[in-house]
């Protein structure tokens, strides 16, 4: 069957080819083939015929096909060719009308590259190309399409070698190396800031003209070949092209500063990069780069040395393989390569302080002069190109009406859509997604450099309320205050930078006020950072004094300020102060008419005073005297629930009072009335959790809840009931640190959920149960310290209450 | 050694040909565009180099940055046969058209011979090595329809450059053989 004889031959014959002897070939054959003379002679055939081939071309690319050298394009005679690339050729060419003598690079595109329809867009493109005017960028004069259809440009001519070449011809050290560089990204940086892209930066499009002056060439054409209704890009040649656009994206800045750490790498090492993501560092590289096999070790190791630290970090912050972990801009490359040349920290590594401080010694012991006025100007610098780069994307592509869209956009969906989703169960994942969106819209605005002041104050507002999704404590939160935090930063430095143009303005102030409070809410409540949080009080106070008193606003951050502050008293347990706080805000609010608007928010402050106020006089005081505060505390909060009993907000307080209250009860031996208080709330849990199943808080609250009714339940006399309910919540808390892999706070809460159960058991003189629970208790506090996400409050604490309990109960 | 059947059969593949089918299915009218464009640009003895063709074709086409290819390499393996399929149906259908149509001729590399030949005939003789050894074919394809490098070859399917030289210069060789018969 001829199928598998062809098939049969090439298989073969494949194999002959690793033999090249050709008597030993001939006797391989002869064997494998074992008589088979159809099979040996189709081999051989194709034998043959490979010789033949090899003869004519070695098994190597196909040239593409060369056109017919056009004897003149527009004004200019052509006078020779200068090479050949994957886009077109390039000629010498001269003018010739008799007006002035020009000699010129004429880049001629082949004509098949550019459809009709993309001609507008490559006149008017060209014409910025043109604009563009940098001692280290070949300048584009003219351009246009010739009488075969075929675009071209008219350019410098730069007579020089590709700067790897030209790097590797004159053995260029580091420092003339990252001197050039210095030169290039000046040249890209000057072209962002006039919102051109390169998108196809090599060593190749990077000439060095004999008096040493690295020059750009090709600036943009490959995105000029790509526009319109997005006709297909140019490839940017791989090891160059950032994973962002490997993956297709579309060319921007941050793609070029990859380049330009890529080809840094590249003249670094006398190496090509193989891919978008080198895995060898640069100094590394350098000992084992076959370029330099040739030089004495200690020749390599000099260089290795050299490259060793700053050039590394600089080469891999360039190349980092997310974008936004890049230098944000050709200027930050240039500037800390202009640092390593004087040996200034550098930005790449500034966290580590210790090398900070190294390299400011050794600055001055070199007596290399460093001004303020150059980091002043490289701020500014940053601050234009970024509002620019903004600007490429975003404003210039999109119109007025598009801003307008991501203005609304974004309101839209973090207020109507995200609160409508909030009220209905089960839709964290939805919500988070919501958010993340708004986020990026948000973004966008708050980058626009064109933005109105109005839209930046939204802008900051927007982020100011992500935080509030993301960890604030009036609702089911995403649960991520890392996030919150730095959304919070977000909306401060844009409010700081609006309010420097005008002080006194309220809504600033207020937004600034809300976002300090926020920020101190999460410092003592998440991190237990009590003195940071009070200096946020502190500040916020500032601004709240800042802003008229009269106004419903003023009095509302008033409130919430005096309520913060009490929580904070409470956590440092100076409890007086507290309590002076707390019934302050009392005090304000029960003043104020409650407009339909606020009242949600409002009642959940006033609950919240209420709480703040029983925990100050439950500890200043006793227990008893803050039961009367934890019961007002329950009738708020129930008649709150049952007017918006879909509100899970209400829920929460609900359940959050009933086992305040109910705690206080077993505290001062009313066990049965505690008892019912705890069963009221873990009554309510099955509802928030089936609104919010995924919510960590309600997940939170459940494990507090049960925790409670079961040593309720084992205080009246029901201990085994207790005993299998914490048994269930130890289980489902382990389950918990199994999935998050061991989040530090899901692994606290186990930790805190053992001790009860061994709580439990040891309040009722049942040591043998207690202490292997406290063992594992304690291992959780270790496993936790070692870490170093030990909270000094644990410390002081739970860890050392299971150390004394085990004390207590001698266990061994 | 590896066997020729192993590119074949790699999972990867099917989604990537499901991937090309939607992707053609979206470009096709823009192919016959630029093909018929290509062929009656041209007068009496037609003779096109299919690279051009296909890069042509590929500077055209829009909406590629929106799939998740990468890039214009992987896009040219893709269409790379059916760059030959509908070359070749717009050589039928131009003939059809005019009676007295010259045939379009190719002129292969000098590996192959550097003769001048007829494109219908090249067609049919990869037809047969599909039918063969269609890894060979399509190798023949990347590299004549597509313009790609063997290192191009190897990246996108994901196999070594090695192994794609062996193959390709046993299609090379089976083809040489094959078009000298004529």
């Amino acid at each position: 069957m001829e199928t598998s004889l062809t098939r049969r031959a090439f298989t073969v014959f494949e194999d002959a080819l690793d033999i090249e002897d050709a008597g030993e070939r001939e006797a391989w054959l002869a064997c494998t083939c074992g008589g088979d003379e159809a099979l040996l002679g189709e081999v051989k055939r194709l034998l043959r015929a490979d010789a033949a081939a090899e003869r004519a071309m070695p098994t190597g690319g196909l040239q593409p096909s060369a056109g017919p050298t056009p004897k003149r394009i527009g004004h200019y005679r052509i006078v020779d060719m200068l090479g050949q690339g994957g886009m077109g050729d390039v000629y010498i060419a001269a003018r010739d009308d008799g007006l002035f003598d020009h000699v010129v690079a004429i880049k001629r595109i082949r004509p098949s590259l550019l459809p009709e329809t993309a001609r507008a867009l490559f006149d008017r493109e060209r014409r910025a190309l043109a604009m563009l005017s940098h001692r280290h960028i070949a300048q584009l004069y003219d351009g246009g399409v010739d009488e075969t259809g075929a675009p071209y440009f008219i350019m410098e001519l730069v007579r020089g070698a590709p700067i790897d070449a030209y790097a590797a011809d004159r053995d260029l050290s580091p420092r003339q190396i990252v001197e050039k560089m210095i030169e290039v990204c000046d040249a890209v940086q000057h072209a962002h800031q006039n919102l051109i892209v390169h998108a196809d930066l090599k060593p190749a499009n990077i000439l060095v003209n004999d008096a040493g002056d690295p020059k750009v060439v090709d600036f943009g054409v490959a995105r000029i070949l790509r526009d319109p209704d997005d006709i297909t890009l140019h490839p940017q040649t791989p090891g160059y092209a950032s994973p962002q656009r490997e993956a297709g994206a579309s060319p921007t800045p941050a793609d070029d500063v990859f380049a330009l750490g890529a080809i840094l790498r590249a003249l670094l090492t006398g190496e090509a990069p193989r891919g978008a993501h080198h895995t060898v560092i640069t100094s590394e590289a350098i000992s084992k780069s076959p370029a330099y096999a040739d030089r004495k070790p200690e020749w390599r190791a000099a260089r290795a040395r050299l490259v060793h630290g700053d050039l590394d970090a600089i080469v891999e912050r360039a190349c980092a393989l997310a974008a936004e972990d890049r230098y944000q801009a050709a200027v930050a490359l240039a500037a800390d390569l202009r640092a390593w040349l004087d040996m200034r920290p550098l930005q790449g590594r500034s966290n580590d302080r210790l090398y900070a401080f190294e390299k400011f010694f050794r600055r001055h012991r070199l007596r290399v002069i460093g001004g303020a006025a150059a980091s002043v100007s490289l701020v500014l610098a940053l601050i234009v190109t970024s509002a620019l780069y903004a600007q490429a994307d975003f404003a210039r592509k999109q119109a007025e009406a598009r801003f307008t869209e991501v203005r609304s956009l974004a309101k839209y969906l973090l207020y109507e859509v995200y609160d409508r989703l909030e009220r209905t169960p089960q839709t964290l994942a939805m919500r988070r997604d919501v958010a993340h969106v708004a986020q990026g819209y948000l973004s966008q605005l708050a980058d626009t450099p064109s933005a109105p002041r109005d839209v930046l104050l939204e802008a900051a507002d927007g982020f100011a309320r992500i935080a509030d999704l993301q960890a604030g404590r009036s609702r089911a939160n995403l649960g991520d205050p890392q996030g919150a935090l730095e959304n919070l930063d977000r909306a401060d430095q844009i409010a700081a930078a609006l309010q420097k143009a005008d002080p006194g303005n309220s809504a600033m102030l207020a937004l600034r006020a809300r976002v300090a409070m926020h920020h101190a809410a999460i410092a003592m409540n998440s991190r237990q950072e009590l003195e940071s949080a009070a200096e946020l009080l502190t500040q916020a106070n500032a601004y709240i004094t800042a802003i008229p008193s009269d106004t419903r606003s003023a009095r509302l951050l008033t409130v919430q300020h005096d309520l913060e502050s009490a929580i904070l008293g409470n956590w440092k347990a100076t409890y007086a102060e507290s309590e002076i706080h707390a019934r302050k805000a009392i005090a304000i609010i029960e003043a104020l008419p409650l407009e339909p608007r606020d009242a949600r928010g409002a009642q959940y402050l006033r609950a919240r005073a209420y709480d703040a106020l029983a925990e100050a006089v439950y500890y200043g005081q006793s227990p008893a005297a803050s039961e009367p505060i934890y019961q007002r505390l329950v009738d708020i909060t129930s008649t709150y629930l049952k007017a918006h009993p879909d509100d899970t907000l209400g829920q929460r307080m609900a359940i959050e009072a009933h086992w305040a209250l109910g705690a206080t009860l077993l505290g001062v031996d009313r066990a049965k009335d505690g008892l019912a208080q705890m069963q009221a709330a873990a009554a309510l849990v099955p509802t928030l959790l089936q609104y919010q199943p995924e919510d960590a808080g309600a997940q939170r609250t459940q494990r507090i809840v049960y925790t409670a009714l079961a040593q309720a339940l084992a205080m009246s006399g029901r201990f085994d009931e207790g005993v299998t309910l914490l048994r269930e919540e130890v289980a489902k808390s382990e389950e918990q640190v199994r999935k998050t892999n061991s989040r530090p706070e899901q692994v606290r809460s186990y930790g805190v959920t053992l001790a009860m159960l061994a709580d439990l058991f040891a309040d009722n003189g049942i040591a043998k149960e207690a202490c292997p629970i406290y063992a594992k208790a304690e291992r959780v506090w270790l496993d936790l310290d070692k870490r170093g996400v030990l909270t000094q409050l644990d410390r002081d604490n739970a860890q050392k209450m299971v150390r004394d309990r085990q004390q207590q109960l001698k266990c061994v | 050694m590896e066997p020729v059947g192993q590119r074949a059969e790699s999972a990867s593949r099917e989604a990537v040909a499901a991937a090309r089918d939607a992707l053609l299915r979206a470009h096709y009218d823009e192919f016959r565009k630029v093909a018929g464009r290509v062929l009656n640009g041209d007068a009496a003895a037609l003779q096109i180099q299919p690279t051009d063709l296909a890069h042509e074709a590929v500077i055209r086409l829009s909406g590629l940055d929106r799939l998740d290819f990468k890039g214009r390499t992987h896009f040219l393996s893709l269409s790379a046969r059916v760059m030959r399929q509908i070359l070749i149906d717009e050589i039928r259908r131009m003939r059809a058209a005019k009676r007295q149509a010259p045939p379009v001729a190719t002129q292969l590399p000098p590996e192959l011979g550097a003769q001048s030949i007829d494109l219908e005939d090249l067609d049919r003789a990869l037809s047969k090595l599909e039918l063969v050894a269609p890894d060979h074919a399509r190798l023949v394809d990347q590299r004549y329809f597509a313009g790609l490098t063997l290192e191009e070859i190897a990246e996108i399917d994901n196999v070594s450059v090695r192994t794609v030289k062996r193959q390709w210069r046993a299609a090379r060789a089976w083809l040489v053989a094959e078009l000298g018969q004529r």
